[in-house]
């Protein structure tokens, strides 16, 4: 059960793939109502892994696994996090399967349950959040980049869930498309972890960050004392975000 | 992506605007019945009067055009051997090998059938958006699990020539040019496996991202179907056209 204002509460959570790769080791997780985390580190450090055990779509092993009023450790629960954590995946194309945007956009409340009234209204209000209204009927597979993330996100909003997992949401994206997305995300009231590269990003919307290095939590704090701690960042193969006086030229 | 066994067109096809259940039970019973059809004159009648279908239900060249392309080839390995391996009477021997003429029928029947099938399925898949397609399945119902694997085999052959695609450029980058078409497909050959771990991968990625939007196997729409007297017609339509050439194959027309 969440504790006070706690949306998930995670202890010692653990994965590792078919292969035998273990990719988290015993991950301790805390995430507030209302809160927006960065989730930095090296590839390879675990941070995909970590959304896929968050979004219920890989087993797992923990202590303890709440996400709002769901304990994943129970029979059958594991399946019901989908529609609490929803999952934004790095390739949109990934995410869009239906012939119009509207309808992509509501796959997500129909397979929930929703009416076809009330999924279409939860569409079209999502849509709407995200600047997409206008272009409802058009095919997503033949939208810009910018454009179908967009979309893939609003199709998460339609689902209403408790907490949005992005997976480097602005990867492949361009300026003005960044741009846009940051002030969604800024408008946006849900909590959110963001899995990133694009420090300047994380430093718009997240007041906290965790570094992961090598399946394990190496650092959890605010995010400008973290990220003000060259030495912490270099250790684990990061570099500190130009505005905060990192330097990305070749020395 | 590009889904490339999608037609980026399809809402532009005359039969676009019309039920998938019907369009579905349509164009399967007419395949059925091509299917049943023994002589090459029938196939061949078959297959000059469905490519003016798929003319009119696909005017998109570029990506009706390659398909048919392939499936040419595809059938050219069945029928080319067809006249040296069927028995009968023997046209031209040579070491050892006959020709025969019903072996020239029986490959032309093949060949011209199976081109006749494929316009057909291409009149199917290229005037409506795969989704359309397994919610007309459902809509037959087709079990949705059922329908759940089509559509997914669909997607992963999308995805597998997407791949395919990528790694070609790929190779074109990297100054690879064959010098002939063996070499070329030794070459291809060579990259098969890779290419089906590639796919699989991105197959994988596809499947996760459905389950996490709650998908259980079941397709949903905000529109129901909606039949009219066109879907009807259509379905009478190819009943009796299919009926027609069916008759000719069995010479009913015949004095």
């Amino acid at each position: 059960m969440s504790i006070g204002n706690t949306l998930i509460d995670i202890r010692e959570l653990q994965h590792s793939y078919a292969n035998g790769t273990v990719s988290l080791q015993g991950i301790d997780l805390r995430i507030a109502q209302g809160e927006s985390v960065a989730l930095v580190g090296p590839n390879g450090a675990g941070k995909t892994s970590l959304f896929l055990c968050l979004a219920g779509l890989v087993p797992f092993k923990a202590r303890q696994f709440h996400i709002g009023e769901i304990n994943a450790l129970e029979g059958g629960n594991r399946k019901k996090l989908a529609a609490k954590a929803a999952l934004l995946f790095q390739d949109s194309d990934d995410q869009l399967v239906c012939p119009t945007v509207e309808e992509d956009v509501a796959f997500g409340p129909l397979n929930l349950g929703a009416t076809p009234e009330e999924a279409r209204r939860r569409a079209l209000a999502a849509l709407s959040q995200v600047g997409l209204l206008h272009i409802k009927d058009r095919v997503p597979h033949r939208l810009s980049g910018g454009e179908k993330r967009r979309v893939a996100l609003a199709g998460l909003l339609a689902m209403n869930p408790d907490i949005l997992l992005l997976d480097e949401p602005s990867q492949f994206l361009d300026h003005r498309s960044r741009r846009a997305l940051i002030r969604i995300l800024k408008e946006n009231e849900h909590p959110k972890l963001i899995a990133t590269h694009d420090f300047e990003l994380a430093l718009e919307i997240c007041s906290r960050v965790i570094v992961l290095d090598q399946g394990k939590v190496v650092a959890d704090g605010p995010i400008r004392e973290i990220f003000a701690n060259k030495e912490l960042l270099e250790a684990h193969g990061l570099e500190q975000p130009p505005s905060l006086g990192g330097n990305h030229l070749p020395s | 992506m590009t889904l490339e066994l999608e037609s980026a067109n399809y809402q532009f096809s005359p039969l676009a605007g019309f039920d998938p259940r019907w369009k579905l039970l349509g164009f399967s019973l007419a395949i059925f019945l091509t299917a049943l059809i023994n002589s090459p004159f029938a196939a061949t009648f078959a297959f000059l009067l469905y490519l003016v279908l798929l003319f009119q239900v696909c005017p998109f060249p570029s990506w009706r055009n390659p398909k048919l392309a392939w499936v040419a080839l595809g059938l050219l390995l069945f029928s080319l051997p067809a006249p040296l391996l069927a028995t009968g009477q023997p046209l031209k021997s040579f070491s050892g090998l006959a020709i025969t003429r019903e072996g020239i029928s029986l490959g032309a029947m093949l060949f011209f059938k199976g081109l006749a099938i494929a316009c057909l399925g291409l009149c199917l898949v290229g005037s409506q958006s795969h989704h359309d397609l397994i919610r007309g399945l459902q809509g037959l119902g087709v079990p949705a699990k059922i329908a759940s694997v089509f559509w997914l085999f669909i997607r992963y052959l999308d995805l597998i020539l997407e791949e395919f695609k990528r790694m070609r450029v790929a190779l074109a980058g990297k100054g690879y040019r064959p010098k002939n078409f063996l070499q070329h497909a030794w070459q291809l050959s060579r990259l098969s496996g890779n290419l089906l771990i590639r796919a699989m991968d991105h197959s994988n990625h596809v499947s996760m991202a459905v389950l996490a939007r709650g998908f259980q196997g079941s397709f949903h729409s905000l529109d129901g179907f909606q039949s009219s007297r066109k879907d009807g017609l259509l379905f009478i339509f190819l009943l009796l056209t299919g009926l027609g050439i069916l008759a000719l194959d069995r010479g009913v027309f015949l004095p």
